[in-house]
């Protein structure tokens, strides 16, 4: 009984709870090593691309001399076209992708979750209009559609691209978040609930959603890496303003001044992609850690 | 614990509709008193699930009604449709589905505690929760409160569901198949389990099963209900119905049922049946849904018009078959209709 | 291990397959699960043996293992399965290369599975699944097919008593569970083995269902076309088809004896906590027990003998050695140390079986 009576103790503070919620959260991401390996590499380019500006300033100096170096002490991923240093742009060109990149999954995942649970369980009318709207936009060239629509907006907003790309990619989640509530609210269990009273909120809640939560987290990663994708690509190809310096714009740069047919230009066209492609990298290992979270079936030795 | 009789009174259930409509359980009628335990015995696919779910208010009749107390559920003030609610308890079949994966026993069990604020203090739910597991043999308590259910074997989360379902003091448990899923050898301890339960608490079963046997043990003291293609084919006490069963599917059962005994098994005397196959619900014959495969049938007796539940009555023993009611002297329950047809039939063939 | 008795006796019967010290292993994530365990036995060429026992016993990995179809994780670790061929020969299961091993399967033994009846193509007429079945076993002289082909099927369909016009024609979802199951049978039979191994053959069929397939083996072990091997969990199965039954627990065989030795004289503890667990039908109210515990751990076995720690006649000595197969009467072997007491204690509850048996009569 000691164990229970330790654990409502932490139940008392909620400051309490949310630290042992969180150091078991990492106990229980430390025990796969790749999804913890990959958490790291997430926390790391997260931290060095949000809080590494402060310390780093950003090279706006033009060397005419420096152009196109390959690494050495000043300059640990060598130069530009312009002579500027590569790591500084690096560290500072990561933000702007990120929080698109993380703000369009957070909009599209909850596009995607809210449509698809609250059609699967009023079903009738508002299943049918939600899966017919996702059909719709599913069927659009994604790409293109993106291209034309920043062709027409200003979309010199960082928020303003987080949103249209949030707004187109929810179809496919939202109709797999459908399937699933569907058949979780055919459970064994959620008849239990039902038969025991326990109310719609306590089903939706305590018994469907948890069980769906690996799901989408793992969903949200996912969406995180093709909402940079689409990010990145828009910037590429020139259709969102350059004002800033980020990892899209170095490419586009090295694309538009003719640094892709250089060979002495290999490091400052690899830095941008090494950094997306970790990130990435990153995300893709950190789910495995992720399904253990959020299934105990899946926490061996436990 | 408080009796109040549940009955389902010609309660029906349909399924699509048109030419596809499906009769799982059709026009079927009785009583569940305070106390006691009726098993529900048939083949897949007879209705016995859905009535089941019928019972528990978890599926409302297409005809016919579910009555608590004498008053239609369906009716009743939102108040007392809650007590009714949570007076039925469910368990199900698969001991893999009906728990929740992500929940430990703490929580499966103290969910329906504090929702209806059953117990009023953290130490009265610590307490609580221990008497639960110790009244489905979970012992020591303490080793099963923070597990998950796949950290338990198939046994013991049916008792855990048992539990669960023991939380809001329940009436009368419906309980599907609770063992057909769970190792032979720990089947016998769960079903003496709910035995104790019944006997200690004086919880009504309706028990669905499809292995006669485990009925016979369970309900010896019971009655046993026998369904065929949606329908009560014979209804009455355990001991006469597995003694003398009256109606011609339930001698089918007996005599097909393998026994684990060499001698007794390997002579037990066989019913033929006329055809091995099952008619699809979707096409159901005339008259009796037994007759082509019944061993008994007679032309125009059994296809004629579909034998009421109550066809034979003796002392409370019902069963649907014509042929057994002209046997036992009870042709005059037999409709017009059916008895110059069947007279019609002899004289041709003769 | 000791020669398992009642091995090759007794005139006109022909040893079909013999089985040594069969040690299986399954590799896993938490370690090596040991599935079978020193399992030896003899079958003879008319006989119908059975093995029962719970989940995790092993004996559907036994199964497998007498046709070779262990998954990729298992492993035969130890042991010999020796077949005697029509023809005289004796080929070893534990090495034998593809091409012999695929002519062995369905000339020699075949085996249905558990869930048969889902294992048919949909898309895929009865008669093809016969075509098919015939093509991948064929011998170097030929293939069956044609005419041969379909009198075969028709043969085959016919001692499962199906109608061969019809079934040969359909489609399995236009056939019944149980017509299926049989089909799979009759697939069984297409090329004459000398073994048919049967895995759960009536388990999630209904009562009615089982009893048309437990008659139409029947019919066939008392046609002595051929051995038979069950699987099953189910003990009434083992009474109605088996001449003899073996007991099985955490994966090796723990009593072996004719099916009357082992149903009513049982000198292991496992075969009478089984036996006191299932209900009866016929005769009055029995108080029934069950086995206490779970069935153990396969990767984390007990100490000594594997039963010990559910079994009432426990002792020191069960907690340390794993007791070997003893000769407990002629013909019958259980793996117990403590057989003469079970069996003293089994044939002093006798009363009980009199009162069951006086019942029947």
């Amino acid at each position: 009984m000691a164990s229970v009576t330790g654990e409502s103790r932490y139940r008392d503070s909620a400051v309490g709870r949310f630290l042992a919620g969180f150091a078991s959260t990492l106990k229980l991401m430390a025990r796969n090593k790749v999804g913890f390996a990959g958490f790291l590499v997430v926390v790391t380019i997260v931290l060095v691309t949000f809080v590494g500006p402060i310390f780093v300033p950003l090279d706006e100096t033009v060397r005419v001399s420096q152009i196109y170096k390959t690494p050495s002490l000043s300059y640990p991923l060598g130069t530009d076209s312009e002579g500027k240093g590569v790591l500084s742009q690096i560290i500072h060109g990561g933000r702007p992708i990120l929080t698109i990149g993380y703000l369009a999954a957070v909009i599209s995942t909850t596009i995607a979750v809210t449509l698809g649970s609250l059609g699967a369980f009023v079903g009738g009318r508002v299943d049918t209009g939600f899966t017919w709207l996702a059909d719709m936009v599913l069927t659009i060239p994604q790409l293109p559609l993106l291209a034309v629509l920043a062709g027409v907006l200003s979309l010199n907003n960082k928020f303003a691209v987080a949103g249209l790309i949030g707004a187109l990619f929810w179809p496919t989640l939202m109709r797999a978040t459908r399937a699933q509530v569907l058949s979780l609210k055919e459970r064994d269990y959620v008849e239990s609930a039902r038969a025991l009273d326990l109310g719609t909120p306590h089903i939706v809640f305590r018994e469907i959603a948890p069980n769906m939560a690996g799901y989408i987290a793992i969903n949200f990663t996912l969406a995180v890496t093709t909402s940079m994708y689409a990010v990145v690509g828009l910037t590429l190809l020139g259709l969102v303003p350059l004002s800033e310096n980020n990892w899209g714009v170095m490419l586009n740069l090295a694309w538009t001044r003719g640094a892709v047919f250089s060979k002495d230009s290999i490091w400052y066209i690899m830095a941008p992609i090494a950094a997306i492609a970790l990130h990435q990298f990153g995300l893709v290992a950190m789910n495995r850690s992720l399904t253990e979270v959020f299934d105990p079936r899946l926490r061996r030795g436990a | 614990m408080s009796g109040t009789p549940i009955e389902l009174e010609h309660a029906s259930r349909f399924y699509g509709s048109g030419s596809q409509q499906v009769r799982a359980v059709d026009d079927v009628s009785f009583t569940i008193e305070p106390g006691e335990t009726l098993c529900l015995v048939g083949e897949s696919g007879c209705g016995k699930s859905t009535t089941g779910r019928m019972m528990a208010g978890l599926l409302e009749p297409s005809e016919g009604r579910v009555l608590y107390g004498g008053k239609d559920v369906g009716k009743l003030p939102q108040e007392e449709k809650k007590r009714f609610r949570r007076a039925v308890q469910i368990i199900h079949q698969d001991p893999y589905a009906s728990l929740n994966p992500i929940r430990n026993v703490t929580q499966i069990l103290s969910a329906p505690l504090r929702r209806h604020k059953l117990t009023k203090s953290r130490s009265e739910l610590g307490t609580k929760l221990r008497e639960l597991l110790e009244t489905v043999g979970l012992t020591p308590p303490e080793e099963f409160l923070r597990k998950h259910p796949h950290e338990l074997s198939g046994g013991q989360r049916q008792r855990v569901s048992v539990a669960r379902a023991l939380t809001v003091n329940p009436e009368v448990i419906v309980a599907d198949e609770p063992v057909s899923m769970v190792d032979v050898s720990l089947r016998i301890g769960l079903l003496n389990m709910l035995l104790k339960l019944q006997q200690d608490l004086g919880v009504a079963f309706l028990f669905i099963t499809h292995d006669l046997a485990v009925a016979k043990h369970f309900s010896w003291e019971g009655r046993i209900g026998v369904m065929y293609l949606g329908r009560m084919v014979e209804l009455g006490s355990t001991q006469r119905l597995v003694r003398e069963p009256v109606h011609p599917y339930t001698r089918a059962l007996i005599s097909a049922l393998p026994e684990a005994d060499p001698e007794l098994t390997r002579h037990k005397e066989r019913l033929r049946l006329r055809s091995p196959d099952i008619p699809s619900l979707l096409n159901l014959p005339a008259g009796c849904p037994f007759h082509p495969r019944c061993p008994k049938y007679e032309e125009g007796l059994c296809d004629t018009d579909r034998p009421a539940e109550d066809a034979v009555a003796l002392d409370g023993h019902l069963a649907a078959c014509y042929v057994a009611a002209r046997e036992l002297g009870q042709g005059d329950r037999i409709p017009e209709s059916s008895r110059t047809a069947g007279a019609e039939a002899r004289r041709r063939t003769a | 291990m000791s020669e398992p008795v009642g091995a090759t006796q007794g005139a006109g019967r022909n040893q079909v397959l013999r089985v040594r010290d069969l040690e299986i292993g399954y590799s896993t994530d938490r370690g090596l699960v040991r599935a079978v365990r020193g399992v030896s036995f003899d079958l003879e060429d008319d006989d119908s043996l059975a093995f029962i026992g719970e989940s995790g016993s092993g004996k559907t990995t036994l199964g497998l293992s007498l046709v070779r179809l262990l998954p990729q994780s298992a492993s035969i670790a130890r042991g010999e399965i020796v077949f005697h061929t029509a023809s005289g020969g004796e080929l070893d299961l534990t090495d034998l290369d593809d091409e012999t091993l695929r002519r062995f399967r369905w000339r020699e033994c075949a085996m249905v599975f558990q869930s048969a009846q889902n294992a048919l193509n949909p898309v895929m007429r009865i008669r093809d699944h016969f075509a098919d079945t015939a093509r991948d076993h064929a011998e170097t002289d030929g293939v069956l097919k044609g005419r041969a082909l379909t009198e075969r099927a028709t043969e085959c369909l016919q001692l499962v008593q199906l109608d061969p016009d019809r079934v040969l024609r359909a489609y399995p979802h236009e056939l019944s569970g149980g017509m299926r199951q049989r089909v799979m049978i009759a697939l069984g039979l297409l090329l004459n083995p000398r073994v048919l191994i049967l895995d759960e053959p009536t388990t999630a069929l209904d009562v009615l269902t089982q009893r048309a397939i437990i008659e139409v083996l029947r019919e066939l072990r008392e046609g002595h076309r051929f051995a038979m091997i069950f699987v099953s969990h189910d003990l009434s199965l083992a009474a109605e088809l088996a001449d003899r039954v073996a007991t099985t627990y955490a994966g090796r065989i723990v009593e072996l004896g004719d099916v009357e030795q082992v149903f009513y004289h049982p000198r292991h503890p496992y075969t009478v906590g089984l036996l006191d667990a299932v209900p009866t039908l016929a005769g009055e109210h029995q108080e029934l027990s069950s086995i206490p515990g779970s069935p153990p751990d396969l990767i984390d076995l007990p100490s000594g003998c594997k039963f010990h720690p559910r079994c009432p006649y426990a002792t020191d000595k069960c907690r340390e050695e794993d007791p070997p197969l003893i000769e407990v009467a002629p013909g019958q072997t259980a793996a117990c140390w403590h057989w003469e007491k079970v069996g003293s204690d089994w044939e002093a509850r006798g009363g009980e079986r009199h009162e069951r048996d006086a019942n029947r009569a």
